[in-house]
């Protein structure tokens, strides 16, 4: 049997898969010189909850990210680099600001309105926020455990999914010392278009203070104050501002603010050392990042130091301890890009540029405008500073002791702390002193938390093999977690100098101070069975009973039971004696169905909640009185529940060389917790209930192949693909909605439904229909105009050419009445990411791609930027392309339809009017404003070079590897705003595809060096 | 293997057993105490509950929240008094005007659902007090409990009318049952029926001020109750926009249908104020060193002065500092303009028409309404000189409510002012209305609680009108004088069914007023202002600023001659001040006038010039105001032979959106979650919305 005939049976196969790796025929015919083809997979170990389990023998669907594929490029956190890793895992962060936060998903998540970020597992114990703790240099591998039967022993806490993270041991042998360096020049990776020529600019602001009637406001900044009832004032104003701004300088406000570069450097050392009994391991990483914008940095210091032994024969104990020191400068995300983009762009002839820019000018424009809301993004940023210093220690350790010959008994446990301090201080140039001197003035924030917790785990493992093929493996356990939260807040004001800022509150007044104090208890009992018919046939049952203290006393324990199945067809004797065992190495079908929970929501909310607070009766402030809470406390506020169903196939090809898994899931979510919205005649605003279903289904593909593989030259592609579609199925009794607006007026605003039989995510508002033109009207004979027949009306008023047009939606089709209709739908078809690696010789090159398809983007940052105060700034298509109203010549507003159509060429493709009317009614949500956020990413491409070893045996090195690395390449989309991929508004599965102006992912150009001694 | 375990069966045992204690101690801990994880800073009912300390001050947080926002923002303005001068497209401008609209939303929210968040606090009180032992403690909180409640239910009745009626607090609810979460609108006329009785045993169960050993009516008394009492009758027995709950026929101002209980309603109100003034206990505020009754009583109230006008305020509503209720200063005021009050925008004026309804003797004019505005002369920067400057017809500001009498807030988001809600002069005018409709015309006591209230006022002298119908217009009228600003006027024009006239009215004489014709054909063009300093400190007495109308065409003609060139501004004092002398006031050589042209735009050349030549220097154009009117001419002429569009055109002038039998009552607002109509599907909305 030569594999010559094994090609020519795949040349007749087609896997659409192949199309993304054409050359895999020619590749194989170089391995066809081996003399022997394996059948037999190397067996990765994947770890799963209180255990690990061979690659092969996994009934339950996992997907594993191994420590290679995250080393090899650099990465400020472990959550960056498992973007795109892992299908069915999204991974979007909020911002590009240091620091930012981001939504993990699984599947979709499990629920609607409550966090669907999953789980953290960590050696064994959870661990919150876990990816951005980890130093990725010391993950050795990350499991994401997404079917029923591998979640459910996790029970209460397992339905949004679970990350597993391993970090690095000691390993027996050579002591073996790393070193990692690398340095990260970001830059703005895109500027948007905003309006950048001063006349364009000065004769927009004259035709928006003209139709709002502040032409002497308009006048105090643009013409020297001149006095709007001057001779010549109107006629002549074109002119003027033709002579005055035709070639006039302007302040490009992204260049300045985030022209320039960020640097990043990180220093990782770490050391592996150990003999037959004994391994220890110690890592020390530093990372500094400084963000675009001044004031925005983060850095990181960790250390981590663990010690497996075996102390006798039989007994091990583990060891392993962390310490962690995190700290932010400007928060974490930043919500001025608005105010960047907004700033005026000139003067006039009330500031120079350099005033401009230098001064806090927010009182002036303010004074004039009231609308103006933005100030000075660059004295701000000085004036205005926050600080967030996070420290976290942990400490587990772990007794493993074999007994009674098949036994194992297991204890550990764990300790965890957290402090977290955050300051902010707003100095003299602050608009917030500005603004109010007298009452706010200078002023700052200081806040303390901490926290603490431990778990304690304990387990008893059965391992036994009956006769050749019966393989049993049984676990019962027990375990606790408790944490604890303190923290303490104080707002101060008034600070009357400010020169010790926060490090001397002496002076200042208290206007504001609290204290919190939180605990949660959750306590199991759980066990599996796993047996294993000759790797034939595989069965896992588990079952996890659990106790929270999140729920009342009725309600606080939960059962969790999950079943799964696979076989291994291609173990069966037919097939291995049969020819197709040499094409397919490995074939296995899995089922597996589970119940799992999820009580990820605050304590106490089963009561009504009583608390003091001050009210000055009797004009006495201070005077202690009692109030409810706005939450309704709900008695019989139960478990989330995840019903979840999960078929899989993994199938390996030539030699394994193709190995191909893919998953169909149903994740129906009952008693969805949900922080129903009462009405108001309740007297409550909330009450948290078990309300309804929904359902996530989906199928993802991970695909891994080599493609070429010769002696110098290695190919490999990586494909992962994820598609997910969720539906409510029910709400509370007699509803069939529920929306969920986000965004305010001028931020924009949209309206989020879930809506019985509907995905998540839908968008609802008015459809945008072009604007009202010249050919609408009639002109009557005393000049007031008349709406044609058949054109549709507009919801209140007289409308008149420029201004914003609503499709009509009344049952005659002649009006629109503000009915919201869908108008985007965020969730994308498919996501996933794309990954080659080629090696040749020393040099290796890896290019990661991720993608979204079919999801739209609510482009709420150009909404913000849509006319509506004068004096801001606007992207050029509104400053260049807005319907004219004023006509030049006379300097007023014409209200003629040939004068109109005069001054308006190609009237149909024009953007809206200044007027008052439309400034009000961009405040809509508008499809004007949804984009397809469909995109292509070239996240990520490193190119390396490993020195030859002979070179490096001299200087004691084993292993030298120096690489360039530009993160966030390039993107294909067709979305106009800064970037497509875009997080949750507020990081619920409800409200995704919202852009909301955030700071903006850079590009960066990493330089980097991997030494191992 | 079993070779090692028994090498080593010591440690084993130990570490096995000691292993085994740690999961003993665990699972112990692990008992159901181990899930009750306690709330640190909070309690739950059964606690509060357990003695009447705690459960007073539970009663005493019902207070908290009582008057929300937009009961003097939006619903301040309309009453043919104070007008709202926010942005036309703003939300408050159109209710102020009375276009209200469910989906933009165009209407009030917050109202709904402050009330019932106090109604449900209430419910929980009269339920837990009513299982505890029976003593004239707990009783006497029960009935202020339920006076609180009936004053919830009263505003949302005079600002929906009918909605839903809870009367138990929602714990003791069956959550599965629709009315529990969704109630549906209930009929008015029972709620009020069910409050009206509450008060009054409320009435007989609480204390009197005196008795109560309280320091300020900031809590209710037995008068406070019995006032109360007295207006809720008044309001179920009056005019409202009724219609049909099943179905959604257009409404009708109308009565409630049952003219016996209309009458006895009148008959309870006529009781409720007999007893206060006939207990003696009450007063109004009369004159005092060098102030007025009425100013003393606000002054007083501003400077948080309460011993000095307990006797006249029968309830207000606390707040100073944080955690109280809302931002009640900042909408209402002449304006401010940097300096010591910080910029505070004003977003209500007061109509010229009204200001210029007062006789001259009348002391309440200058106290309700100012001409003046606080700004600055250069920069308004520290050390820069701030004014008490005077303002044209189009920018005359509401007075009761001045920060410069006010005592110093502690932040920006701080209170420092109560709100008003029921005054001794208020039961004098509700009596007069009972005793004239009781015997169908004035009595002799209604004709001396008018006379009570006119003449503390300085108009003691105004002919009493007689005959039923006149004698309601004149109380009509005496209110509007009497309670500008205290967020009662537009539901009582609704009340007493006089709301279409005065709208129409109003609407009439501005356009006269514009003109000058009509009664306002002698009003004054232009006025002579004194210069005068503000003295930038909280507790600032200054009531009003000196002036002259100038209507002799000889002194018009000196006026309207103002220098440009700083060095005729000597000369120019000098005329003005000899006409000012001319009219019999008292002026001295350091004194300054500047003309005022009062139909043109604050900000028109003549009135800037004019200021200019009193030293201001900087920028002249922006007063502490919502911008839309005094910087546009207010005149009919000075508007190039208009009406300026704020009073009249069709989409935002004067009242626009108001409409007979239509806007008397406001819609629920149906735009998103959160609002009335999205969230319990069981509401019905207001017809024609």
């Amino acid at each position: 049997m030569s594999l010559i005939i094994k090609h020519k049976n795949i040349k007749r196969i087609v896997f659409p898969a192949f199309l993304l790796s054409s050359s895999f025929i020619w590749a194989q015919e170089t391995v066809s010189d081996t003399t022997k083809i394996s059948t037999k997979v190397i067996d990765e170990v994947v770890v799963i909850g209180y255990g690990t389990v061979k690659k092969s023998d996994l009934t339950g669907s996992v997907s594993s990210v191994s420590a290679k594929d995250l080393a090899a490029t650099p990465a400020m956190n472990a959550l960056q680099a498992l973007q795109g890793r892992a299908a069915g895992l999204n991974i979007v962060t909020a911002s590009g600001a240091p620091g930012a936060s981001a939504n993990v998903t699984i599947r979709g998540g499990a629920s609607i309105t409550q966090g669907t970020e999953p789980l953290y597992i960590v050696d064994g114990f959870q661990l919150d926020n876990a990816l951005n703790v980890i130093n990725p240099n010391d993950i050795e591998s990350i499991d994401v455990l997404k079917g029923a039967s591998a979640i459910a022993i996790y029970g209460a806490r397992g339905s949004n999914g679970i990350i597993v993270i391993k970090t690095k041991n000691g390993k027996k042998g050579k002591t073996i010392i790393n070193y990692n360096n690398f340095t990260s020049f970001d830059t703005l990776s895109k500027k948007l278009d905003m309006l950048s020529n001063a006349e364009d600019y000065v004769k927009y602001q004259y035709e928006m203070a003209s139709l709002a009637g502040k032409m002497s406001q308009w006048s105090n900044i643009f013409d020297n104050n001149l006095a709007p009832e001057s001779p010549g004032f109107y006629t002549g104003a074109f002119g003027r501002i033709t002579d005055r701004y035709a070639n006039a300088p302007t302040l490009d406000w992204q260049e300045k603010m985030l022209g320039g570069s960020g640097v990043t450097t990180n220093h990782n050392f770490n050391f592996s050392v150990g003999n037959e009994k004994t391994q220890a391991f110690i890592s020390y990483n530093y990372n500094k990042q400084d963000g675009l914008l001044e004031n925005f940095s983060e850095t990181r210091n960790s250390l981590r130091a663990n010690v497996n032994s075996e102390l006798y024969k039989g007994i091990r104990v583990d060891f392993n301890t962390v310490f962690n020191s995190n700290s932010l400068n400007g928060g974490g995300a930043y919500s001025g890009m608005k105010k960047i983009l907004l700033q005026p762009i000139t003067g006039g002839t009330r500031f120079n540029l350099n005033q401009l820019f230098n001064s806090q000018t927010y009182g002036d424009f303010s004074a004039l405008e009231p609308s103006f809301d933005t100030e000075n993004p660059f004295v701000e940023l000085q004036a205005s500073t926050s600080n967030a210093r996070a420290r976290n220690f942990v400490a587990n350790a772990g007794l493993e002791i074999d007994f009674l010959d098949k036994f194992t008994f297991r204890t550990a446990g764990q300790y965890n702390w957290k402090n977290t301090k955050s300051l902010s201080f707003s100095d003299q140039n602050s608009r917030a002193n500005l603004t109010d001197p007298t009452t706010t003035g200078i002023n700052g924030k200081i806040g303390n938390s901490e926290s603490y917790g431990y778990q304690i785990t304990n387990t008893v493992t059965y391992n036994n093999t009956f006769g050749e093929k019966h393989k049993l493996n049984a676990l019962i356990g027990q375990e606790v977690v408790y944490s604890q939260l303190e923290s303490n807040n104080m707002t101060l004001i008034k600070f009357p100098f400010p020169n010790f800022g926060l490090d001397d509150i002496s002076t200042a007044t208290v206007s504001d101070k609290s204290t919190n104090r939180s605990s949660t208890a959750l306590t199991s009992y759980f066990g599996r069975v796993t047996y294993n018919y000759d790797d034939r046939y595989l069965l896992t049952g588990t079952i996890r009973r659990d106790g929270s203290s999140k729920f009342g006393p009725n309600k606080k324990w939960g059962t969790f039971p999950s079943v799964a199945g696979a076989w291994r067809l291609s173990q069966e004797s037919f097939w291995q004696n049969s020819k197709i065992n040499n094409v397919v190495n490995d074939l296995k079908f899995r089922v597996e169905y589970g119940v799992t929970g999820n009580n990820d929501i605050g304590n106490n909310l089963f009561l009504t909640t009583y608390s003091i607070t001050d009210y000055p009766m009797n004009n006495t402030p201070g005077t202690p009185v009692y109030v409810t809470s706005s939450n309704l406390g709900n008695p019989n506020l139960k478990w989330e529940e995840l019903k979840s169903t999960n078929i899989g196939v993994d199938l390996a090809l030539f030699n394994n060389r193709i190995k191909l898994t893919s998953e169909w899931y149903n994740n129906n979510v009952g008693d969805m917790l949900l922080e129903a919205v009462l009405p108001s005649s309740t007297g409550y605003s909330r009450q948290y209930q078990n309300i309804g279903n929904m359902r996530n289904r989906g199928i993802e593909f991970t695909l891994n192949t080599i493609n070429w593989k010769s002696e110098n030259f290695r190919w490999s592609t990586d494909l992962n693909i994820g598609h997910n579609k969720s539906k409510v199925l029910s709400l509370e009794k007699g509803r069939d909605f529920r929306p969920f607006s986000v965004g305010s007026n001028r931020a924009g605003v949209v309206t989020y439904y879930a809506r019985v039989g509907e995905q998540l995510g839908e968008m609802y508002g008015y459809v945008y229909d072009g604007i009202y033109t010249t050919n609408d009207f009639i002109q009557n004979a005393n000049g007031t105009l008349t709406l044609k027949d058949g054109v549709v009306k507009p919801a209140t008023g007289t409308p008149k050419p420029g201004d914003i047009k609503f499709a009509a939606d009344n049952e005659a089709g002649n009006q629109f009445t503000r009915k919201m209709v869908k108008i985007g739908d965020a969730t994308p078809d498919f996501i996933g990411g794309i990954s080659n690696n080629f090696s040749y010789k020393g040099f290796d090159l890896a290019v990661f791609m991720k993608f979204s398809v079919g999801g739209d983007v609510y482009n709420a940052t150009k909404h913000s930027l849509s006319p509506y105060a004068l004096f801001q700034n606007v992207p050029s298509e509104f400053g260049t392309n807005f319907y004219h109203l004023v006509d030049p010549n006379t300097g007023q507003q014409t209200n003629n339809l040939i004068r109109l159509k005069e001054l308006n060429p190609n009237e149909d493709s024009r953007l809206w009017s200044l007027s008052n009317t439309n400034t009000q009614t961009i405040t809509y949500p508008s499809s004007y404003y949804v984009e397809d956020g469909s995109y292509l990413r070239i996240a990520q491409l490193t190119l390396g070079y490993s020195l030859p070893k002979d070179f490096l045996r001299d200087i004691m090195v084993t292993n030298a590897r120096i690489y360039v690395t530009v993160n966030n390449l390039a993107t294909i989309t067709g979305y106009s705003g800064f970037d497509p991929e875009v997080s949750a508004a507020s990081g619920v599965a409800i409200t995704p595809g919202y852009d909301s102006s955030t700071f903006p992912r850079s590009r960066s150009y990493v330089l980097g060096i991997n030494l191992t001694f | 293997m079993k070779n090692i375990f028994n090498q080593h069966r010591f440690i084993k045992k130990a570490v096995v057993m000691s292993s085994v204690l740690l999961t003993v101690l665990v699972t112990n801990s692990c008992k159901d105490d181990f899930l009750d994880q306690p709330a640190y800073n909070n309690t739950d009912s059964d606690k509060v509950f357990e003695n009447l300390q705690t459960a007073e001050m539970f009663v005493l947080g019902c207070y908290r929240g009582l008057v929300p926002t937009e009961m003097f923002y939006q619903l301040g303005a309309g009453d043919t008094v104070n007008h709202s001068i926010e942005a036309l497209n703003n939300s408050k401008y159109n209710v102020g005007n009375y276009n209200y609209d469910a989906y933009t939303p165009f209407t009030v929210t917050g109202i709904y659902s402050a009330m019932y968040a106090v109604i449900e606090r209430t419910n929980i009180a009269v339920y837990q007090l009513s299982k505890m032992p029976e003593s004239a403690k707990r009783n006497a909180l029960i009935g202020e409990a339920k006076s609180i409640r009936a004053f919830c239910y009263y505003n949302l009745i005079r600002i929906y009318g009918d909605v839903p009626a809870v009367w138990e607090p929602l714990e003791t609810l069956d959550p599965n049952d629709q009315n529990t979460f969704y109630p549906k609108r209930a009929s008015r006329d029972e709620i009020y029926d069910r409050i009206v009785g509450d008060l009054q045993e409320a009435a007989t169960n609480i204390p009197t001020l005196a008795q109560s050993g309280f320091g300020t009516t900031e809590r209710l008394s037995k008068e406070g109750v019995n006032a109360l009492l007295a207006k809720i009758a008044l309001y179920a027995a009056g005019y409202s926009l009724r219609w049909e709950l099943n179905t959604s026929n257009p409404g009708v101002v109308s009565r409630r249908p049952d003219n016996a209980r209309v009458r006895e309603l009148y008959q309870i109100a006529d009781n409720a104020c007999s007893a206060i003034i006939t207990g003696g206990t009450k007063s109004l505020v009369q004159s005092q060193s060098g102030k007025s009754g009425f100013e003393a009583l606000w002054f007083n109230f501003d400077r948080r002065n309460f011993g000095a006008v307990n006797s006249e305020m029968l309830w207000h509503i606390a707040s100073l500092g944080q955690n109280t209720n809302s931002a009640f200063q900042v909408y209402a005021h002449p304006g401010y303009r940097n300096g010591v009050f910080g910029s505070r925008s004003s977003q209500q004026m007061i109509l010229p028409t009204y200001y210029l309804s007062f006789n001259q003797n009348d002391t309440r004019r200058d106290v309700t309404c100012t001409s003046y505005s606080v700004y600055f002369l250069n920069k308004g920067d520290a050390g820069d000189t701030f004014v008490d400057v005077g303002t044209t017809y189009s920018a005359i500001m509401p007075g009761k409510f001045r920060l410069s009498w006010s005592v110093e807030p502690q932040a920006a988001a701080d209170r420092n002012l109560n709100i008003p809600i029921l005054r001794y002069a208020d039961v004098l005018l509700m009596y007069a209305e009972t005793q004239n409709y009781l015997n169908s015309g004035p009595t002799a006591a209604a004709n001396a609680a008018l006379m009570a209230v006119r003449t503390r006022a300085g108009v003691g002298t105004l002919p009493l009108p007689s005959g039923q119908t006149d004698f309601l217009k004149a109380i009509v009228q005496e209110r509007k004088w009497e309670f500008a600003g205290e967020f009662t006027l537009r539901t009582d024009l609704i009340r007493t069914n006089s709301m279409t006239t005065e709208i129409e009215a109003t609407r009439q004489d501005m356009k006269d007023l514009t003109k000058r014709i009509g009664k306002y054909a002698n009003v004054a063009t232009y006025r002579l202002y004194k210069f005068h300093r503000n003295t930038q400190v909280y507790g600032d007495p200054f009531l009003a600023l000196p002036y002259i109308d100038i209507t002799d065409p000889t002194e018009v003609a000196t006026i309207k001659n103002v220098p440009t060139n700083s060095a005729n501004f000597a000369a120019y004092q000098t005329a003005l001040r000899a006409i000012v002398a001319a009219h019999g006031q008292p002026t001295s050589s350091d004194d300054k006038w500047y003309p005022t042209q009062m139909f043109e735009a604050y900000t028109s050349t003549f009135n800037g010039n004019a200021k200019k030549a009193v030293g201001f220097i900087d920028g002249f154009s922006n007063l502490g105001m919502g911008n839309n009117m005094y910087s546009k001419p207010f005149g009919f002429a000075e508007n190039g032979g208009a009406y300026p569009g704020w009073v009249e055109s069709a989409n935002d002038g004067l009242f626009f959106g108001f409409k007979t039998n239509k806007t008397e009552l406001l819609p629920f607002a149906a735009a998103s979650a959160g609002h009335p109509m999205i969230d319990n599907p069981n509401l019905t909305q207001l017809p024609g919305y």
